[in-house]
C-alpha cells in the first residue's frame, strides 16, 4: 500500500523522524511491529528496508525514527514531503504485556529507542509505571523526540560497560517486565540481568532482512526450543522474542 | 484475452509465470499480498526427509542489483511438511498450481521421497520438481548438477517409480552443464528448470569479515540476469525439453527476454522479496503485450531471438 510522507523532522544530525499518512497502518500497528519500505520505484536498491514503528496514532498517521547508517537510510533522506512510499505493514508480532504488569522497565540502546517509544506511550496510557534505561548517554540528544519524557523515569548508562551496574540498580528490587531493543551485545547483557533478577524479558532483535513476510527465510535467528536450537524468522516469528529463548553468540 | 496456457511435457499450466522455489515460501504466505490464482504454478520451498536447520546467520546481504541469499535448505522435514505444510498449500492453491520440490542427499533419498510424495499427494498436485541444484549444501544436491551420469540416473530412477510429471531443477554453474542438461533430457524429465545463481561474497569493511555466515552465497536478482539469459540461449540450442528459466526476472520485459532466448515459462524469485505481487505484475505485463500484438502467440515467442533477422 502507499503511504504519503507528511512530515520530515531532523532530530539529531543523523536521526530523522518521518511521519506518514496511512490509515491502514496507523489503525492496526502495535508497539514492536515494523514496516518494510520500498525506497524507489524500481529495483535499485534491490531490497526493502525494515524499520520499526516509532508511533501510530490509531487513526491516520504513523511515524518512523530512522538513523542514517547506510545506502537505504541515506536514500530516505532524499525524500520530500508529499512523496508516496510503497509500504508493507504492520509486520511482525510486537511486544506483549499483561494487564497486571505494573512496573515496566524499557532498555534502549541508541536508535533501539524507536519501538520502545511507541511501547512506552501505550504502557503509560494504561497507567503503568515506566522506567527507561538509555545507553549510551552520549546519544541522549535522541530523547528529545519523546513527547512524554517527563512521565518516564529515565536512567542513563554511560556506555555498554556501565550497563550491568545500571541494570542491577534498576532491577534488583524486582520489576514486572523488561523490554529491550538495541545492538545484540546490549540485548545479551539485558537478557543476562533480567534472568538474574527473575524479570520476564522481551527483546526486539534485528537481522538483515529481505522479504519481511516469511517467504525467504533470510532473517533467521537461533532460538532455544524443546527439540534443541532452531532457526526462527525475525520477520514473522519476531521481531520480539522472549529473552530466555534467544541464543547469543553461539554457533549451532 | 489470449490464452497463456502452456504445455510443458505432460504438465499443463494456466500461464507461464511461476513462483520460483526458495523465493516463494509455500505460496500461502503471499495470500495477503497478491492474487494466488494468478500464479501459473508455485514451486514450493524444497523439503527433505529429515529436518534441516539451514545455514547460520547472516543469511542475506544486499549487493548491487541483487542479494546474496544463503539459506541452506532450511525445512521441517517430510513428516511436518506432509502433516502441516501441505494442507495449507492445498487450501491456498489449485491442483494445477502446485509443484512439490524435493531435495535429497543420495539417489535413494530422492527416489523414496518422490514415491512417498506421490503416494500421499499424487492426485492433488501438478508435478514434482527434483532439486538437483541447491548450491549451498556441501554434500548431496550439487552433485547431481555436475555429473551427467548421476543426473541421468537420478531422473530415470525417479521416473521409474512415479507417474507425476517430473521437472528437474539444476545448476548451470558447472562447465559441463549442457552435457548434464542432455543427460536430464535423456533420463525422461518433462521440463528443465534453470537456476542461475552463481556464488558471490560480500565483505563488510567495518568488521573486515564476509557478511554471510556461510561466507559465500548464491547471488539472486537482476545482477545475474544476463548470465541467465545466456544459459537459457545455450540450453535452447542444446536440448528439446521445455525450459523454465529464472534469474533476476523483475518485470514482464525481463520475462520476455528469457522467452525470446528459449524459455517456455519463467520463474519469479527474489523480485518477490521487494514486491510480493511481482509474479502477478509480470503476468499482467505479458498479457497486455500479447493483446497489443494480435499476430503473436506465446509459442511463437519461445526462442524467437534465435530465428529473428
Amino acid at each position: 500500500m502507499l503511504a504519503v510522507l507528511t512530515e520530515i523532522r531532523s532530530v539529531t544530525q543523523r536521526d530523522t523522524l518521518y511521519t506518514f499518512k496511512c490509515p491502514d497502518i496507523a489503525r492496526t500497528a502495535r508497539p514492536g511491529q515494523f514496516v518494510e519500505l520500498k525506497l524507489t520505484d524500481g529495483y535499485e536498491p534491490f531490497l526493502r528496508r525494515p524499520i520499526s514503528i516509532f508511533d501510530a496514532d490509531g487513526n491516520q498517521a504513523f511515524s518512523l525514527l530512522v538513523r542514517t547508517v547506510g545506502r537505504g537510510t541515506a536514500a530516505m533522506t532524499k525524500w520530500d514531503v508529499g512523496a508516496k512510499v510503497d509500504v508493507l505493514g504492520p509486520l511482525g508480532n510486537g511486544f506483549a504485556w499483561k494487564p497486571e504488569d505494573r512496573d515496566c522497565v524499557l532498555v534502549a540502546g541508541g536508535i533501539g529507542l524507536a519501538p520502545l517509544s511507541f511501547l512506552a506511550k501505550r504502557l503509560l496510557s494504561e497507567g503503568k509505571q515506566v522506567r527507561l534505561v538509555f545507553s549510551p548517554q552520549r546519544d541522549a540528544e535522541l530523547l528529545k523526540v519523546l513527547p512524554f519524557q517527563e512521565q518516564l523515569g529515565i536512567v542513563f548508562s554511560e556506555n555498554r560497560n556501565a550497563l550491568p551496574a545500571v541494570l542491577t540498580s534498576v532491577l534488583r528490587h524486582g520489576v514486572d517486565t523488561v523490554f529491550s531493543c538495541g545492538p545484540e551485545g546490549l540485548l545479551g547483557t539485558v537478557a543476562e540481568y533480567a534472568a538474574e533478577y527473575h524479570a520476564p524479558c522481551q527483546l526486539s532483535v534485528e537481522r538483515r532482512m529481505a522479504c519481511g513476510i516469511g517467504i525467504c527465510l533470510g532473517c533467521a535467528i537461533a532460538i532455544r526450543a524443546e527439540q534443541g536450537i532452531v532457526y526462527k524468522k525475525v520477520c514473522k516469528d519476531g521481531p520480539v522474542f522472549r529473552a530466555k529463548e534467544v541464543v547469543f553468540g553461539e554457533k549451532p | 484475452m489470449k490464452s497463456l496456457e502452456i504445455q510443458l511435457g505432460r504438465i499443463l499450466l494456466r500461464n507461464p509465470v511461476l513462483g520460483a522455489s526458495g523465493c516463494t515460501g509455500y505460496g500461502y504466505e503471499l495470500a495477503a499480498y497478491t492474487d494466488l490464482s494468478r500464479f501459473g504454478a508455485v514451486s514450493l520451498k524444497t523439503f527433505t526427509t529429515e529436518p534441516r536447520l539451514g545455514n547460520r546467520p547472516q543469511r542475506v546481504a544486499e549487493v548491487a542489483s541483487g542479494v546474496l541469499n544463503s539459506i541452506g535448505l532450511q525445512n521441517p522435514g517430510k513428516d511436518i511438511y506432509f502433516a502441516q505444510v501441505m494442507p495449507q498449500v492445498l487450501a491456498a492453491l489449485d491442483r494445477d498450481q502446485v509443484i512439490i520440490s524435493i531435495g535429497g542427499n543420495t539417489l535413494d533419498d530422492y527416489v523414496a521421497l518422490c514415491r512417498e510424495t506421490e503416494d500421499r499427494f499424487g492426485g492433488q498436485v501438478a508435478a514434482l520438481e527434483i532439486n538437483a541444484a541447491c548450491p549451498n549444501v556441501i554434500h548431496g544436491a550439487g552433485w547431481f548438477s555436475r555429473d551427467p551420469e548421476a543426473a541421468h540416473n537420478l531422473v530415470k530412477s525417479v521416473r521409474a517409480v512415479v507417474s507425476l510429471p517430473v521437472i528437474v531443477k539444476f545448476n548451470t554453474n558447472y562447465e559441463n552443464y549442457l552435457e548434464v542438461a542432455s543427460a536430464i533430457e535423456a533420463g525422461g524429465a518433462d521440463a528443465l528448470y534453470t537456476t542461475n545463481t552463481p556464488l558471490g561474497m560480500k565483505i563488510d569493511w567495518r568488521t573486515r569479515r564476509p557478511i554471510i555466515g556461510n561466507e559465500r552465497g548464491p547471488i539472486c536478482g537482476p545482477a545475474i540476469r544476463p548470465i541467465g539469459v545466456l544459459r537459457t540461449w545455450d540450453l535452447y540450442q542444446r536440448i528439446k525439453l521445455p525450459i523454465i528459466a529464472s534469474g533476476g526476472i523483475c518485470t514482464w520485459e525481463d520475462a520476455l527476454e528469457y522467452v525470446l532466448a528459449g524459455a517456455s515459462a519463467v520463474g519469479i524469485g527474489s523480485a518477490q522479496f521487494a514486491n510480493p505481487d511481482a509474479a502477478n505484475a509480470v503476468l499482467s505485463g505479458l498479457e497486455a503485450y500479447l493483446s497489443c500484438h494480435d499476430e503473436l502467440s506465446w509459442p511463437e515467442l519461445i526462442g524467437a531471438a534465435h530465428r529473428a533477422e
